[in-house]
């Protein structure tokens, strides 16, 4: 058996190899029944087109992100409410011990597998001028990406959010049409934007996680033998996170000697950023539908039990 | 059946040509909010691009109405003359029933969006909403080829020369 | 081999039973994903779909209907009668008019179809009428009008910006000079040719005039680079700023166009766009096959393994991209090739933009080359002539751009030195 795997990551980036060492780890555990193709880079169309296609099942395995499946498991976007998370340690507890019971159903409704949880990063704040309080962004054209909470923070803090492709935001910042936007640390130093907007503001605003799920009709077709095959190689997602994140600080460093720079905020400082974006929170997660309702306490539990 | 295609044309050209519209003011609509008032529309790109799918799936039957498809013409003379009006008519029998094929399979997309329940990015829109347009557009298309089929009088003239 | 040869088989038949194009893609798009693909017609559904849900495609009806209504009413009119004016004491002058509106045009409009309509409409019986021979008039007008998608604005560029996250302002800046190019060398190829017909002298205040009348089409190209430029709008967006600026300079200064061509005018696109975006949404279904059977990057990879020197990898680079140009069209190429292009060229050290313009140039010229020629059959439509008749017309036209095409490839500075 072949199974078509696709991610939007491309060639060389940790996501990639993880999922490569998988596929591997699935092939040796079958004796060699079930192979792998890869598609990386999106191939196989843009995240919501990979989505719709893994619960045809035209893709097998799919790695993408929670802005992607949440065209479809609507309830993903909570996970993506600013200034939910403190701390990466806080994000690992949370979805490993508390989350993924409660996202398993969810997926499984809508044709997924639920393998593992998959790791962006913090997302941060860049413009072209520091980005330290929420009256540097009042009415500053900026980019949002092409989701709900991207959108909700930036209408708390003031801005005017220019809801862009992400290929067009490079492009966008060299013409002046936006003066900065919100992006993970890797993906903004890999594009290029900080020739244009190079003022970076860890703001960690939101964290961006995502998951690696299998067809459910795929799943399926599969004997018990062949299920088991594929969750034992399941290379553990830790791995993954600490390998992307030790990448983006990597990149950072580079970004800062070629003369990038690179702004943290202070306590104080992101209490103000908060405040500001707190107030629309409520209305952020009403708009979101399935059962948000449901699932939005399941969080802040979760949140609340895995204070270190 | 004439004065049935005349209405069905007239009525696809309007809808055609609102849609049209709308593309064009949403995209000015998006371009004016953000440059002058400083506010950023969300719904305004999709709502375009939307209405611009939907003037080219209304715009697939109106070329079929007007004559405005690409042919291939090689094998034209390939032929006697005398038969081609059979071999018109049998080949409008066979487009009539290609698109009632895809009409039927792009059916079955719309339904599996629904019961899947895929939204639009951002907005939320159901996406089955819009995608309803494909078999909407083939099965109008295929009437309007079994309607050549039975009447050949309704076939325009090719605008082409390819 | 079998399937193969049913296939062939079952495209005689519709040929004959006089199938439309539409009918004859989705026939072999249907059999093509049953047969050696993920084999379910649902799934070619599912990427016809995806095909059209693009936001870079949006810019595609908008130019085509902006094109329709400039045709329609005084901008391309205008703007030729300037070129004229300016162009008449030249050798071949009319010609020379020929080339230079259909790069003054190609810089207000995205796609190289609108600016062989919208010129060829006021210039094609002009041409005629002044004794220019039919195969040249066909040639120059099929063939300049290609230029639409070189010199920026140009919808190919956008999209192979969004396919390899290459900045679109970038590529915009690098069509520049290679357009300009391409342009010079067809202008002295249309005086040349032309040099036994009369010229009709340079009148100073008929010029003068010209330009008067034709300031508002002048300005054009100017307030929509201009506005890309500094930010006011996205390449994307500037179709619908186009389309704004035409509807304004043609309903309220030149006021020629009335209410009723503009309905005409909408109309006629809708049935143009219908005819066209079922061909790229199929043509996108056929692609995807080929991605999902890993078609172009075996290609590639063999490509990378034989080749060990940049020059042959970029002479192998212009012969596959020519052949792909023969049979695909310029957009569904550049969605499945850039892609695939890209990382093999990035080993040999070339730069993004100048593949993107390479690429770009090699496409323009598949414009104009059978069986798949955009630009041939929209000519055959537009001017009542024979599809051969306007294939034989374009050889010349094409073996100059061959050679510019060459300059473009070796000298990657003609396509660098604008970009940052
Ligand atoms: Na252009
Ligand atoms: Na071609």
């Amino acid at each position: 058996k072949e199974l078509k795997i696709a991610t939007s990551a491309p060639l060389g980036t940790p996501w990639v190899n993880h999922v490569e060492a998988i596929a591997s780890k699935i092939s040796a555990n079958s004796d060699g029944a079930i192979s792998a193709k890869l598609f990386h880079a999106g191939q196989l169309g843009t995240e919501p087109v990979m989505v719709q296609k893994a619960i045809r099942g035209r893709i097998d395995i799919l790695g993408s992100s929670m802005t992607a499946f949440s065209t479809v498991v609507p309830e993903m976007a909570l996970m993506g409410v600013p200034f939910l998370w403190d701390s990466y340690a806080q994000i690992d507890c949370a979805m490993d011990k508390h989350l993924t019971p409660v996202f398993e159903p969810l997926f499984e409704k809508k044709g997924f597998k639920f393998l593992q949880w998959n790791e962006l990063g913090w997302i941060h704040t860049f413009g072209k001028k520091p980005f330290l309080a929420p009256g540097d962004v009042k009415g500053v054209k900026v980019r949002a990406a092409p989701a709900k909470y991207s959108v909700n923070f930036w209408q708390g803090m003031g801005a005017n959010g220019v809801v862009l492709p992400l290929a067009e935001t490079p492009s966008a910042l060299q013409t002046g049409m936006v003066e900065g936007g919100t992006l993970p640390a890797m993906t903004y130093v890999a594009m290029g934007m900080g020739k244009m907007a190079p003022h970076l503001t860890l703001s960690a605003h939101l964290h961006q996680s995502g998951a690696l799920v299998m067809s459910m009709r795929t799943w399926k077709k599969l004997s018990k033998n062949e299920q088991d095959s594929i969750t034992n190689a399941l290379v553990p997602v830790q791995g993954l996170r600490d390998e992307v994140r030790s990448m983006a600080k990597d990149m950072l460093a580079g970004f800062q000697e070629k003369g990038g720079h690179v702004h943290k905020l202070s306590a104080e400082q992101r209490e103000e950023w908060k405040t500001a974006v707190l107030p629309l929170r409520e209305e952020l997660v009403s708009s979101i539908g399935g059962q948000a309702q449901e699932v939005w306490p399941k969080i802040l539990e979760a949140k609340k039990a895995c204070v270190l | 059946m004439k004065r049935f295609f005349q209405l069905l044309y007239r009525f696809e050209a309007t809808l055609a040509a609102l849609a049209y519209i709308i593309v064009v003011l949403a995209m000015l609509a998006d371009v004016v909010a953000r440059e002058f008032f400083d506010l950023s529309l969300m719904h305004s790109s999709k709502i375009a691009l939307f209405a611009a799918i939907f003037a080219g799936m209304l715009g697939l039957g109106l070329a079929t109405s007007t004559g405005n498809h690409i042919r291939p013409k090689i094998t034209d003379q390939l032929l006697p003359a005398t038969w081609q009006n059979l071999l018109q008519r049998l080949g409008d029998v066979l487009s009539g029933a290609l698109f009632l094929l895809a009409g039927y399979v792009s059916f079955g997309l719309v339904q599996s969006s629904y019961e899947i329940g895929f939204l639009v990015p951002v907005v939320d829109w159901p996406l089955w909403w819009f995608q309803s347009i494909m078999p909407y557009a083939f099965c109008s298309n295929a009437l309007r080829y079994f309607g050549f089929a039975l009447l050949p009088s309704l076939k325009p003239e090719e605008a082409d020369a390819a | 081999m079998t399937y193969a040869l049913l296939l062939t088989l079952a495209v005689l038949v519709m040929l004959i039973l006089r199938q439309n194009l539409i009918v004859i893609l989705m026939v072999l798009g249907g059999a093509v994903q049953l047969l050696y693909s993920d084999g379910e017609l649902m799934f070619m559904a599912e990427d016809f779909w995806a095909a059209l849900d693009r936001e870079a495609l949006l810019s595609i009806p908008v130019f085509l209907l902006c094109g329709s209504i400039m045709s329609r009413g005084a901008i391309a009119e205008r703007l030729v009668t300037v070129l004229k004016a300016l162009t008449g004491s030249l050798s071949g002058g009319l010609g020379v008019a020929t080339i230079l509106s259909c790069a003054f045009f190609a810089a207000i409009s995205g796609s190289s179809m609108v600016t062989l309509l919208a010129v060829g409409s006021v210039l094609y019986p002009a041409l005629r009428e002044q004794g220019y021979s039919t195969s040249y008039s066909l040639g120059a007008l099929s063939s300049a009008g290609t230029l639409g998608v070189v010199i920026p604005p140009s919808i190919p560029m956008i999209i192979y910006g969004l396919v390899t996250e290459t900045s679109i302002t970038d590529m915009f800046l690098a069509g520049v000079i290679p357009g300009l190019l391409l342009t010079i060398a067809l202008a002295i190829y249309s005086a040349w040719a032309n040099r036994t017909i009369p010229r009709t002298g340079f009148d100073v205040s008929a010029a003068g005039s010209a330009i008067t009348n034709g300031i508002w089409s002048l300005l054009m190209p100017v307030i929509l680079l201009g506005g890309i430029y500094s930010g006011y709008f996205t390449a994307t967006e500037s179709a619908a700023i186009a389309l704004a600026y035409a509807l304004v300079v043609e309903l309220f200064i030149y006021k020629e166009l009335t209410l009723a061509q503009l309905w005409d005018a909408v109309i006629h696109t809708t049935q143009m766009l219908g005819g066209l975006l079922p061909i790229l949404a199929i043509a996108a279904t056929l692609n995807m096959v080929l991605t999902t059977e890993q078609v172009p990057s075996l290609v590639a990879q063999w490509l990378s393994s034989h080749v060990e020197e940049k020059w042959m990898f970029l002479i192998g680079l212009n012969i596959l991209l020519l052949m792909v140009g023969f049979f695909m069209e310029i957009i569904s190429a550049l969605l499945i090739m850039a892609p695939i292009l890209l990382p093999v060229a990035t080993i040999y050290g070339i730069n993004p933009v100048h593949l993107g313009v390479m690429m770009i140039i090699n496409l323009e010229i598949g414009l104009l080359t059978p069986p798949v020629g955009i630009n041939l059959v929209v000519a055959s439509q537009a001017f009542r002539e024979s599809f051969w008749t306007v294939t034989r017309s374009v050889i010349p036209f094409v073996l100059i751009m061959l050679c510019v095409l060459l300059l473009v490839t070796f000298l990657p500075d003609l396509s660098l030195f604008l970009v940052s």
